[in-house]
């Protein structure tokens, strides 16, 4: 959905550059509009095919009108956004299927995959706030994580959700 | 100018701008344990696909609270939508359709969450679910043991609550 007809914010990305926190604005990169103000977000051209294809995803969550939950939810902020988006360029793993974002009533984002035996979900609260979480779907175990500053250990969440390992896929090959 | 409509309602959208301030969290004592607790489900930001279990459902996202010590989880007391004279399904999928499910009373206290009245500009039966400490997030076993407690109240087709 593309908002922009409705005069809404519009969310466009391109290269996030993941871990500075003074990136918005910057002086490349595209601009989103916000229609009551002359504020403009820029940031890089994304290189992942997981922002690319999740461009259109990320113009719609940050252009939900208010009240979109049937109580008062906003839209997803920009700073999330743009952490979630950043978060996502250093994390992406080839043969690993782009996520699922699913916003949250206060401007949140969660990051969010089901495949290959894992949920793997990124609640991105606010930018070096995330709370992560991994389940094996087979044995209903859980792992918990409080983010901040360092997010190593998600690197091996990803890479485990290869579809390649899969060991369905393993069998077949 | 009364702009409530005839059920009591005050229209969407006409109350845009005027401050809303949370109420502390607490638990509610005339909010009983078979009370009927209906949170809202948006069909079209709620719902994921879940290629391990080969379903749509609900995310875990829609079972959180949001950021903010007096912010809980919404959600709409069934009760005083109908000591009101409305009818709850209808008033839970307007102005914005929604899916929704319903908890009872005891299984979100057997979280150890609070319930409690939080009243909205233009939804008096508004409520919010709390952590008993206000500065805490929903553990992962309070958000799925929600979702274990949840039934559809307006069934969203095609989708798994969990």
């Amino acid at each position: 959905m593309n908002a922009s007809g409705r005069g809404s914010a519009v969310y466009h990305q391109e290269r996030p550059s993941f871990g500075a926190p003074s990136m918005i604005p910057s002086s490349r990169g595209l601009v989103s509009r916000l229609s009551t103000s002359q504020a403009r977000m820029r940031v890089n051209a994304p290189t992942s095919p997981w922002l690319s294809e999740l461009n259109q995803r990320f113009d719609e969550i940050v252009s939900l009108p208010k009240g979109w939950d049937g109580y008062s939810g906003v839209a997803v902020t920009f700073t999330c956004a743009t952490f979630a988006a950043n978060l996502l360029e250093r994390l992406y793993v080839d043969s690993v299927p782009v996520p699922q974002l699913v916003p949250g009533s206060d401007g949140s984002v969660q990051i969010e995959w089901h495949v290959n035996g894992f949920d793997v979900e990124l609640d991105v609260l606010a930018p070096y706030e995330v709370n992560a979480i991994r389940r094996n779907v087979t044995t209903d175990e859980v792992e918990e994580l409080e983010l901040q500053t360092d997010f190593t250990a998600l690197t091996g969440w990803i890479a485990g959700l290869r579809m390649a390992e899969s060991p369905l896929v393993r069998m077949r090959g | 100018m009364d702009r409530r409509a005839e059920d009591g309602r005050i229209p969407a959208g006409e109350d845009e701008g005027l401050s809303h301030l949370s109420v502390d969290p607490y638990d509610e004592p005339r909010i009983g344990g078979y009370d009927v607790i209906i949170r809202r489900i948006s069909p079209d930001q709620h719902v994921v696909w879940d290629d391990n279990r080969q379903v749509r459902r609900v995310s875990s996202k829609a079972y959180t609270k949001s950021t903010g010590l007096a912010e809980g989880m919404s959600v709409d007391i069934e009760a005083l939508i109908v000591t009101a004279g409305i009818d709850p399904k209808d008033f839970v999928t307007t102005p914005v359709y929604a899916g929704s499910v319903a908890f009872s009373g005891q299984s979100i206290r057997s979280l150890n969450l609070w319930i409690g009245y939080d009243s909205l500009p233009g939804n008096p039966y508004h409520g919010q679910v709390w952590t008993t400490e206000p500065k805490k997030k929903f553990t992962e076993s309070q958000k799925s043991g929600l979702a274990n407690a949840a039934a559809w109240y307006v069934e969203i087709p095609g989708v798994e609550i969990k």
